[in-house]
């Protein structure tokens, strides 16, 4: 089982969750009104890190399965 | 005298000696821009303006240009660095230029654009979509002011804090699909032959073979750009002595730290201008001046974090290098320089402050980039066609017309 699922966007958006939120499966992480690309939670969990990535210039977001 | 007081006074000349020695080391080997080693929050090595009203005007021809893009870097980004520094009365350096400016930023398919899409308006005078590279959005690769610079025996240079292939540099030299394509973008700055070429990013220079490497080929691009007549340097202490037509500076394996030993971008701003008038002036074949541009990469990288203080330091670095330039403008008095940014990051605003005590509220109202149009500052010879309200893709459209290059935009053969 994967302990965590890792979605990357474009720094041109801003996230839309935060450190600690709890989201739903299918959840936007971003509204994606600027770059026409949306991301969406691919699990229920909690979100553990929100990180910008100066280097491939994009937020990385890293959410945890909800535990049973 | 009493051992405690003798002591003290061997203690006190020990230390006037380290102090004189510092100096004297320092000035001989051209330390003009001490960088500090780690604190964000260490703006120490900034150094207000002498003078508060605006440089003079220098009216002749244009012989060189600089131009240089604060990423990410809105209105309250140089409001902030100002007040930070010198309080709600100072001016930063790009301030006291005196023509001022706004853009507009939008790209080809979005309001809010990224530096990909933004700096290729700036280097090309088209609009593309985001992510893209030096190219309209139909794929036909465009020409940029850089490139029609060396077209016309221009001497040309890139300088920026990211690696030399982030999307701002890359769209001056460089003509892909994808912002991410840096390998290629690497190979074709090279083949670009652009003279001076300082930032980070050595890692897509490296071949695969190496531990280090950013590329999934064999390619060594060192070994390439030295074949091609490159004196290749990594360290602050090379930068001081490096002469030569071409040069290729990376100083970091990725971007810069920003910090100590690594060179400051004014200092790394000063030398590529020293080695591009040298080019321009002993060479045949770029005797025509030079075209550099100067990227403040890392002003956007700290407004996606939204770090104030080191979005102040990274402002106030790019700020240094805005004098290093105007410094040379105002000696040579054929330089055009011209100063603004890609975009806004943050959505930065200063809901409340303290007047005397440099003491500011910030609010940052996104993570990602707004749609906030950017400032424009010029000095020199034609910056009179930089004032007003108009749109990014203007920018090197005027530099072309400052430079007299009528085709331009045009697509590249």
């Amino acid at each position: 089982m994967t302990d965590r699922y890792v979605i990357r966007i474009d720094a041109t958006e801003s996230p839309a969750v935060r450190v600690g939120d709890s989201v739903r499966k299918g959840q936007n992480l971003c509204a994606g009104t600027k770059t026409g690309i949306s991301h969406v939670s691919p699990i229920a969990g909690v979100v553990e890190e929100v990180r910008f990535d100066p280097a491939q210039h994009e937020f990385v977001i890293s959410v945890s399965p909800e535990k049973a | 005298m009493t051992k405690s007081r003798r002591a003290l006074t061997v203690a006190a000349a020990a230390v006037t000696i380290v102090v004189l020695l510092s100096s004297i080391l320092s000035a001989a080997s051209g330390v003009d821009y001490p960088n500090p080693k780690t604190d964000a929050n260490d703006i120490s090595f900034y150094r207000p303006p002498a003078r508060d009203r605006s440089y003079p005007a220098t009216p002749s021809r244009v012989r060189n240009v600089i131009l240089l893009i604060g990423d990410g870097m809105g209105l309250t980004q140089v409001t902030l660095a100002r007040v930070k520094a010198m309080g709600s009365e100072g001016k930063l350096n790009m301030q006291l230029l005196p023509v001022h400016g706004l853009i507009r930023t939008h790209s080809a398919d979005k309001l809010v654009t990224d530096s990909a899409a933004a700096g290729t308006a700036l280097a090309c005078g088209i609009k593309t979509k985001n992510g893209m590279i030096g190219m309209a959005p139909d794929e036909t690769p465009h020409c940029s002011i850089l490139e029609a610079a060396k077209d016309k025996g221009m001497a040309t240079g890139l300088v920026a804090t990211s690696t030399i292939s982030h999307a701002t540099p890359a769209s001056f030299g460089s003509h892909v699909k994808s912002r991410k394509m840096e390998p290629q973008i690497a190979e074709q700055l090279i083949g670009n032959r652009i003279n001076v070429l300082f930032a980070g990013g050595r890692k897509y220079f490296l071949p695969q073979s190496n531990a280090d490497s950013g590329r999934k080929d064999d390619r060594n691009l060192i070994i390439e750009a030295e074949e091609a007549g490159y004196t290749v340097i990594e360290t602050a202490n090379q930068l001081r002595w490096v002469h030569g037509p071409r040069v290729l500076g990376l100083f970091q394996l990725d971007g810069l730290t920003t910090f100590a030993p690594e060179p400051m971008l004014a200092e790394m701003t000063k030398k590529a201008i020293a080695l591009l008038d040298e080019t321009a002036t002993d060479s045949r074949k770029y005797g025509r001046g030079f075209f550099l541009m100067v990227e403040g990469s890392q002003i956007d990288w700290a407004c996606h974090a939204n770090d104030t203080a080191t979005c102040v330091r990274q402002t106030l670095l790019f700020d240094e290098a805005v004098r290093a330039a105007v410094d040379f403008a105002l000696a040579d008095g054929r330089t055009l320089v011209v100063v603004t940014a890609d975009h806004e990051t943050g959505g930065l605003t200063i809901p409340d402050g303290d007047l005397k005590g440099g003491q500011v509220k910030v609010h940052w109202s996104t993570k990602g980039h707004s749609a906030a149009p950017v400032p424009v500052y010029a000095i020199g010879p034609r910056s009179e066609l930089f004032g007003g309200v108009y749109d990014n893709t203007e920018v090197p459209q005027r530099i072309a017309a400052a430079l007299g290059i009528k085709a331009f935009p045009q697509a590249r053969k």
